[in-house]
C-alpha cells in the first residue's frame, strides 16, 4: 500500500451535525405522536417561514425522499404504493419515495407518515407543484404553492423580486388563516437573518474545497448539509457554521486533508445516489480520489456572487447589501432578495449557454475533471446537465458519466457505476492504491 | 398556396390543410419569399402570446418534430427526456428549421425548456426570448384573474419586456392598430375553429378527429387570416359532406402536443371516432379569446391565465377535471383515450388523476404510451380494437 500524502482524521463538527439533524427529525416525531400541527413543504420552500409559527415543526418532503432511499425495505414500499396509485416509474423520484412513504403509511422515523396540517411549495420545476397537491389531497388539507420564475442567465424579467415579494407576503397570510394564528414577526426576522448567515457560510465553507489537499470531501459535506438544507433558520445552525468554519481553517493551516492520498480532485455533478454514497467512499480509499462540494448544492443553499473579475465568490447578506431587517415587510423583501439571486435555483434548471458557473467552480476549486450523474430520479435537475457538460469539455476538463436512480434503489447497478468510475480513473492516470479486498 | 374556392369539396380544402401540415417548412419558406423583410419565429409552447409576434409582422409557427429517429439530439438533452421534445431539438440541429429568424418559449415544462436551450446554444445569432409565465393561475368566482393578482402583473411585465425586445430587434414599434388586429384575427381563428369542432358534437360528425386536429394544427403553421379564410370555406362545406363514413364509438382523445395522424387514423380504423381532443395542438389552443381591453397587453396576459390550462399549470385549483368533464358530455364522449407521451411527467401527473376521476364516474378510459421515434402500432391497434370492442358492447 502507498505511503499516505497527508496527514487526516475525521471531522469533528460531524458529531454536532448529528444532533442537530436528530433535533429537526425529533420535533416531527414529537408533534406526530401527541398530535400537533405540522406543515409539509418541499425543500425549496423558504425557511423562515417555519420560523415566524415557531410552535409548528415541519416535514420536507424532500430530505424524507433521500431518507428512504437509504432504506431498503421502505425504499421498495414507497416505490411499491407509488406504482399502486399509478405513479409512472420514470416520473419524480423525490416525489415517488416521500409521497409513496405516505401512501403506504410509513415514515423514515418509524411509525405512520405524519398527517400535516398544510402544504406549501416553491415550485421550481414542475414536478414539484403537482407533487405537493397530491399530498394535500391524499391528507385533505390546504396547500398553496407560488413560483421561483427562471429566465436565461443575463435576460432578464419582470421584476422578479417583486413579484417574489408579493408572493411571499401572499404566503404568510395564507399559512395565518390556514394554522389560526399570526406570523411571529420578531422570530421571522430573527429567521430570515439566521438564513441569510447561513447561506453566507455555507458558500465560504464549500468553498473550502479550493484548498489542496481538500480538508473535507462530499461525504461529509453531504453530512452537513443537513444543516443549511433543514434547519437554516436557526441560530444554532448559525453557530455551528461558525464552528465548522473555523475547524476547517484549522485543519487547512495544518494541511489535514479529507483524503490522505488525494492524488485526484473531482466535482460530482447532480444529486447523489443517497443509498449508495459508499461508492464514494470506496473510490477515495481505493484510488485517492477526493470528491469535492457538489456545486449544485453550493450554489442552492449558499449565496454567491460574482466579483469584479467575474468569478464567482461568497455572496453577502441582504444587510449587508443595505436592506433593513426590521419587520415583517423588510423579512420579505429580504427574502425576495435572496431567492432573486440564488445562483443554483437559477443555473441548475435553466441550462443557459452565457452562464458559466459549473465551469468556474470547476477551476476555482482546482478539480481535475467531473463526474456527472445522469439521475433517472430527477429530470429538473438533468436539464443543464447535456450544456454543462459540453461546455467542461470544450474547456478540457475531463468529463466522466455514469447513470443511476437518487431515489429507487432497483435502479442502482452497483457494478456498472464501479466500473464507470474505474474506467474514468484510469482514463486520468490514476492506478488503484489498495485493491477492494485488502 | 391559394384560397380555396368557395364551391371546393371538403375533402379537397381539408387536403389543403394536411398539404400545410406535412409540408409545413415549404409553407413558411415560401411566405418569407412573398415579401421583402418578412420574418419567421418557432415557438416551443401553447403558451408563447403569438398575438405580440404577430401583431410584430411575424409569423410565429409551432415548432414540431419530424417522427424520425433524433439521435443528433442525445449530446444535447437527456435521452430520457421526452420525444417530443428531443425530436423538436433534432429538427433544429439538423438544420430543417434554418429559415427561422428567431425561437420563442414560455414557461411550461422543464423539458422543452432544456430543448430551447439547447436549440438557442447552437444556433447563437438567433433571436431568442424566454417568458417566465406564471405557473399559479388563480382566477376568481368570474373566471378571471383579479386585475391586481400579482401573477397577472407580472405576466404583464414579462409581455412588455418581450414586447420591447422584438422592437428592438425589428427596427419599429409594435403599435396597438397592429396589436389589435393581431389580436382580431386570432379571435376570429378560435372562433372558426370552435365552429369546425361544433360539428362533431352531432351524430354524423362530418369531420373525423385526426381532420379536425389538422386543421387545428395548420393554424399553427399558417398565417392566421389566410387559415381563417380556408376554414370558412371548409365550414361552408361540411354539411354537406358526403365522403364522411360511419362514425364509429364516440371517444376522446387527451395528450400533450398530439401530431402523430397515423396514430389518430388507425385509432380511428379500429371502431373509433375522436369527437373531441384535450390536446395543446388542438382544443385547448383554442378555447379562449382575448377579450379587448385599452390595455392591450393586459387583456392578452388575462387570456393566457384564464385559458384552458396544461397539466403543468393547472393549480391552485384544478381547473381541468371540470373542462374535461364538460367536453365528455357536451360531445357524448363514450370513451376517453389518454395518449401519453413516454417520459412526460406532466402528462404522468395527469393521467394518474384524471384516469381515477374518470373511473369514479364511471368513464372508460385507455392510456396509450407514445414515443415518436418508436412507432409500434401492432400492439397499440389490439389495444384500441379491444378497447372499442368493450365501448361497443357497453352501450349496446
Amino acid at each position: 500500500m502507498a505511503t499516505a500524502r497527508y496527514r487526516t482524521k475525521p471531522l469533528e463538527s460531524l458529531g454536532r451535525a448529528r444532533e442537530l439533524t436528530k433535533e429537526y427529525w425529533g420535533s416531527i416525531l414529537k408533534a406526530r405522536d401527541e398530535g400537533s400541527p405540522i406543515i409539509w413543504s418541499e425543500v425549496s420552500t423558504p425557511l423562515p417561514f417555519f420560523a415566524a409559527f415557531p410552535d409548528h415543526a415541519y416535514i420536507l418532503g424532500t430530505v424524507h425522499s433521500n431518507n428512504v432511499a437509504r432504506n431498503d425495505e421502505l425504499c421498495a414500499a414507497a416505490n411499491e404504493a407509488a406504482d399502486t396509485r399509478g405513479l409512472a416509474r420514470d416520473m419524480c423520484g423525490l416525489m415517488r419515495n416521500d409521497f409513496g412513504a405516505a401512501l403506504a403509511g410509513r415514515f423514515y422515523g418509524g411509525g405512520d407518515y405524519p398527517k400535516p396540517s398544510l402544504v406549501l411549495a416553491q415550485t421550481v420545476c414542475e414536478w414539484t407543484g403537482r407533487s405537493a397537491r397530491k399530498v394535500a389531497e391524499f391528507f385533505g388539507v390546504p396547500s398553496l404553492e407560488w413560483m421561483l420564475p427562471l429566465a436565461p442567465y443575463g435576460q432578464g424579467m419582470g421584476d422578479k423580486e417583486k413579484f417574489l415579494a408579493n408572493q411571499y407576503s401572499e404566503v404568510l397570510s395564507f399559512m395565518e388563516r390556514a394554522l389560526g394564528r399570526e406570523v411571529d414577526e420578531e422570530c421571522l426576522v430573527e429567521g430570515v437573518r439566521n438564513l441569510a448567515l447561513v447561506w453566507k457560510m455555507w458558500a465560504e465553507i464549500t468553498d473550502f474545497s479550493k484548498f489542496v489537499p481538500a480538508p473535507v470531501d462530499m461525504l461529509d459535506f453531504l453530512r452537513m448539509q443537513a444543516i443549511p438544507l433543514m434547519v437554516a433558520h436557526k441560530k444554532s445552525s448559525v453557530d455551528f457554521l461558525r464552528e465548522v468554519k473555523a475547524e476547517l481553517q484549522s485543519r487547512v493551516d495544518e494541511r489535514i486533508a479529507a483524503e490522505p492520498n488525494e492524488r485526484l480532485r473531482l466535482l460530482h455533478v447532480g444529486i447523489p445516489p443517497w443509498g449508495f454514497l459508499q461508492l464514494f467512499r470506496d473510490s477515495q480509499r481505493n484510488y485517492g480520489v477526493v470528491w469535492l462540494a457538489i456545486w449544485g448544492y453550493a450554489s442552492s443553499f449558499g449565496s454567491w456572487m460574482p466579483d469584479a473579475n467575474g468569478d464567482l465568490v461568497p455572496g453577502r447578506t441582504p444587510e449587508e447589501q443595505g436592506l433593513p431587517l426590521r419587520n415583517r415587510d423588510d423579512a420579505v423583501r429580504a427574502l425576495a432578495r435572496m431567492f432573486a439571486e440564488l445562483r443554483g435555483a437559477i443555473t441548475l434548471n435553466f441550462p443557459d449557454p452565457n452562464c458559466d458557473d459549473l465551469l468556474k467552480a470547476v477551476k476555482r476549486w482546482k478539480a481535475n475533471g467531473a463526474m456527472f450523474h445522469d439521475n433517472h430520479g430527477c429530470r429538473g435537475l438533468q436539464v443543464a446537465m447535456p450544456l454543462d457538460r459540453w461546455k467542461l469539455e470544450q474547456a478540457g476538463i475531463p468529463v466522466g458519466r455514469y447513470e443511476s436512480n437518487s431515489y429507487d434503489r432497483k435502479e442502482m447497478d452497483e457494478g456498472e457505476v464501479n466500473d464507470a468510475f474505474d474506467r474514468f480513473f484510469e482514463m486520468q492516470g490514476i492506478k488503484q492504491i489498495t485493491k477492494p479486498d485488502q | 398556396m391559394t384560397v380555396a374556392r368557395s364551391d371546393a369539396k371538403a375533402s379537397d380544402l381539408l387536403g389543403r390543410f394536411r398539404e400545410v401540415v406535412e409540408g409545413r417548412h415549404a409553407y413558411a419558406k415560401d411566405w418569407k419569399a412573398k415579401g421583402t423583410g418578412r420574418k419567421v419565429f418557432g415557438r416551443f409552447c401553447t403558451y408563447v402570446p403569438e398575438e405580440i409576434l404577430y401583431s410584430a409582422g411575424i409569423l410565429p409557427i409551432r415548432i414540431m418534430g419530424s417522427h424520425e429517429p433524433f439521435d443528433i439530439a442525445d449530446p444535447y438533452i437527456s435521452s430520457w427526456f421526452c420525444g417530443f421534445c428531443r425530436d423538436c431539438l433534432a429538427q433544429g440541429l439538423s438544420g430543417r428549421y434554418d429559415y427561422l429568424d428567431g425561437v420563442v418559449k414560455a414557461r411550461s415544462c422543464s423539458q422543452l425548456r432544456g430543448a430551447y436551450a439547447a436549440w438557442v446554444a447552437s444556433t447563437p445569432n438567433l433571436y431568442h426570448h424566454y417568458i417566465s409565465m406564471p405557473s399559479a393561475l388563480g382566477l376568481n368566482s368570474n373566471g378571471l384573474p383579479d386585475t391586481e393578482d400579482h401573477q397577472l402583473l407580472f405576466l404583464k411585465t414579462e409581455l412588455i419586456r418581450f414586447k420591447e425586445s422584438l422592437e428592438k430587434w425589428m427596427g419599429h414599434s409594435v403599435t396597438e392598430d397592429s396589436l389589435d388586429r393581431a389580436i382580431d384575427a386570432y379571435n376570429v381563428n378560435r372562433r372558426l375553429l370552435r365552429q369546425l369542432y361544433d360539428f362533431r358534437k352531432a351524430d354524423e360528425p362530418k369531420i373525423s378527429g385526426a381532420e379536425a386536429l389538422e386543421v387545428a394544427l395548420a393554424s399553427k403553421l399558417m398565417d392566421k387570416v389566410e387559415h381563417s379564410e380556408l376554414l370558412t370555406d371548409l365550414l361552408a362545406t361540411l354539411s354537406s359532406r358526403e365522403d364522411f363514413g360511419k362514425p364509429g364509438i364516440r371517444v376522446m382523445m387527451m395528450g400533450a402536443e398530439v401530431d402523430d395522424f397515423e396514430l389518430l387514423r388507425l385509432i380511428e380504423s379500429m371502431g373509433c371516432t375522436i369527437v373531441i381532443d384535450e390536446d395543446c395542438n388542438g382544443s385547448r389552443s383554442f378555447w379562449d379569446d382575448i377579450d379587448p381591453l385599452p390595455d392591450r397587453l393586459l387583456a392578452i396576459a388575462i387570456r393566457y391565465m384564464k385559458r384552458i390550462p396544461c397539466p403543468q399549470k393547472d393549480y391552485p385549483t384544478s381547473r381541468r377535471l371540470p373542462h374535461i368533464f364538460r367536453l365528455i358530455e357536451d360531445f357524448r364522449a363514450q370513451g376517453v383515450i389518454l395518449i401519453q407521451q413516454k417520459f412526460c411527467d406532466p402528462w404522468e401527473h395527469e393521467a394518474a388523476d384524471v384516469v381515477p376521476a374518470l373511473a369514479k364516474r364511471g368513464i372508460p378510459s385507455l392510456v396509450v404510451e407514445y414515443d415518436p421515434s418508436v412507432r409500434n402500432w401492432g400492439p397499440l391497434r389490439t389495444r384500441v380494437e379491444a378497447f372499442s370492442e368493450m365501448l361497443d358492447t357497453a352501450f349496446m
